[in-house]
């Protein structure tokens, strides 16, 4: 500070508290600056005097405010000793039942709840990197596949298959339930974000990996396509299944074997916040986005306050989805990151296993209706009792963005990323690398 | 004392904790008045804030703050959840008269329902305070009534340290603004204006 320079509000401010309540909230240094300047400055001088007066006027007035408030102890205690002890009693009986074991049906309804947690929080994670789709000229790729050998590099390579003693990779499909109707689960076909979740028994390690919808992969006797598309292709192929030939082409393309698939559908998500009781989420900025779209066409404005907030399922989805970017690096991403930790904590937060395995039937109905899977029970049950030993830091998380993907535009006109062989084999190696 | 009224509660041990509640309800529930400006609100949100102290009484750390301003920390956010609330029902209540409807004649919940016996400078300050936008408002109650330090009220308000600080000397600013105003309408307070910068 140079003692020359008039001060400022805030260092005014900053001096007073520190002469008045003996604060030590100056940086070292300043209050010898700031009281030479005083010394030499009458102005600053007569500013500081009418700061300090301000500041007492007001500190008197609140105190003569707050000893008018009535207060009646005996009453709020009777309140808050009962819904204290309500809380206990919840406490105490959770405790007795985890100590006597519980029945089996729970135990296992517990597990695949919390593998589904886990793919459900990492899906969100991967509808952020994804984005939106790059084009809305060709949202249906043609079923055919392309004739014309394309201008791709050679073959994808292939990793010698690892050893599958241990580590075990699950691709997760999302689907958006706006595009299927109740009682199908995938009209359109279209799938709108991929993850593959990984996890390594032995090292007690995950990763999640984002792939992007527009991906152009190679898939195994269609020709290219975008990776989206690929479950449709399958499924419209009496001979194959989507899950089958969407976990097969992932796979090659990735150069990982990948044993599982899950097929999931977003507003089973909501559903499922619900069930939990919500997320809280800390909102860094407020959120103002007046074309946000409506369920039946047209704007429904979306407006969120900043501090922290309580979301229930559909708010959270709206917070997920918005494209507004507040302030730089506050984008989708960074917002689905954050559900996404916020529903991981949520479940593996001790206190809420209670209420948890209460409402285990109702998760699982509610998830069940929107789920496909090729997974057996026990698979379920061995992943999600891995998924549980694992806290938020063990788990690595990636996508398949400019890293390892170059724009191009197909013959066709559609825009797509090409993957790139080479640095998608290193990432690979990377993420399989921080697992030991 | 405090520090071993804690511990038996935490043992489970009744009388203690409400000798602990006894001794901080008032400061705790006059801190919410002043932020909420509804007595049946900051005593529903004091309510609030002692059960979550109690249920997570072990998570207090005595070298990080005193159990009293652990506390202020708390209810004060138990009152920002509250005016988020009104906010909500604010906007839902201005949608119902811009689709023409009529809301139900009915008293917001935030009107202040303690008559306060305040004359001359007390009066004056009080309500110029009260025209303080909200979050400036807040920080300078926190300081001067809570008593909280510039990380405390960052972490009560759900802001950054520096935002805390930024927002103190606004209000401040707002502050003899307004009561630089007052001296003209002539309510008697002599006013007074920091002045800018020379």
């Amino acid at each position: 500070m140079n003692r020359h320079v008039h001060l400022n509000d805030q260092q005014l401010l900053a001096y007073l508290v520190h002469e008045l309540y003996l604060v030590h909230e100056l940086p070292s240094g300043q209050r010898e600056q700031t009281a030479a300047h005083l010394q030499d400055c009458p102005a600053c001088r007569a500013r500081l005097e009418r700061l300090a007066q301000a500041t007492a006027d007001l500190t008197t007035t609140l105190h003569a405010v707050g000893k008018q408030v009535p207060t009646t102890p005996a009453r709020s205690w009777e309140n808050v000793s009962r819904r204290w002890k309500s809380q206990r009693t919840r406490r105490d009986t959770f405790l007795f039942r985890s100590l006597s074991a519980l029945p089996l049906r729970h135990v296992a309804t517990l597990t695949v709840l919390v593998l589904i947690v886990a793919g459900l929080a990492g899906l969100i994670h991967t509808l952020a990197v994804t984005g939106p789709a790059l084009t809305n000229a060709t949202p249906t790729p043609s079923p055919t596949p392309p004739a014309s050998p394309s201008p791709l590099p050679g073959p994808l390579p292939r990793l010698s298959p690892a050893s599958q003693a241990g580590p075990v990779s699950v691709l997760i499909l999302g689907i958006d339930g706006e595009s299927a109707t109740a009682d199908k689960l995938h009209p359109s076909d279209e799938i709108d974000a991929l993850m593959l979740l990984h996890l390594d028994a032995e090292s007690k390690r995950a990763f999640l990996l984002s792939i992007p919808r527009d991906l152009y992969v190679e898939v195994p006797g269609y020709g290219q396509a975008r990776a989206g598309s690929v479950y449709g292709l399958g499924e419209r192929d009496a001979a194959s299944s989507g899950l089958t030939l969407a976990r097969e082409t992932i796979s090659t393309t990735l150069g990982l074997p990948t044993q599982r698939t899950v097929l999931v559908r977003f507003d089973s998500f909501i559903g499922l916040i619900d069930t939990i009781g919500g997320v809280d989420v800390e909102v860094p900025h407020p959120i103002d986005d007046p074309r946000f779209p409506g369920d039946y066409g047209g704007f429904d404005p979306l407006v969120i306050p900043e501090g922290r907030q309580h979301f229930d399922g559909a708010s959270a989805l709206r917070y997920a989805r918005t494209r507004v970017v507040p302030a730089p690096g506050f984008d989708r991403a960074f917002r689905q990151r954050q559900l996404a930790l916020a529903v991981h904590d949520r479940v593996t937060r001790l206190d809420l296993l209670p209420d948890l395995i209460a409402q285990a039937p109702a998760l699982w109905s509610e998830i069940a209706g929107g789920l496909e899977t090729d997974l057996s029970l026990s698979a379920v049950i061995d992943l999600a009792l891995l998924a549980t030993n694992l806290t938020t830091d063990d788990i690595t998380t990636a996508a398949l963005d400019e890293c390892c993907t170059v724009e191009y535009t197909t013959s066709a006109g559609a825009r797509v990323l090409l993957p790139q062989p080479d640095e998608i084999e290193t990432l690979i190696t990377r993420l399989l690398e921080e697992g030991r | 004392m405090t520090q071993d009224l804690i511990a038996r509660a935490l043992a489970g041990d009744e009388a203690a904790a409400r000798e602990l509640h006894d001794a901080h309800y008032p400061a705790v529930l006059r801190l919410a008045y002043m932020l909420l400006q509804n007595l049946q609100d900051a005593e529903d949100a004091t309510q609030d804030a002692f059960v979550y102290a109690f249920e997570h009484l072990a998570q207090y750390d005595p070298a990080r703050a005193a159990f009293a301003t652990w506390l202020k920390v708390i209810v004060t956010s138990r009152c920002r959840d509250r005016q988020r609330r009104w906010r909500i029902k604010w906007l839902s209540l201005q949608a119902l008269t811009e689709a023409g409807l009529e809301p139900a004649d009915e008293t917001p919940a935030h009107q202040p329902d303690v008559v306060l016996d305040l004359v001359g400078v007390q009066q004056a300050v009080w309500e110029a305070l009260n025209q303080v936008p909200r979050k400036s408002r807040q920080a300078l109650i926190l300081r001067y009534y809570g008593g909280l330090s510039y990380p405390e009220m960052a972490r009560a308000l759900g802001c950054s340290v520096s935002t805390a600080k930024s927002r103190v000397v606004y209000g401040h600013q707002a502050l003899a603004r307004l009561l630089a105003q007052e001296t003209r309408t002539e309510t008697g307070y002599h006013g007074y204006h920091i002045g800018d910068v020379p």
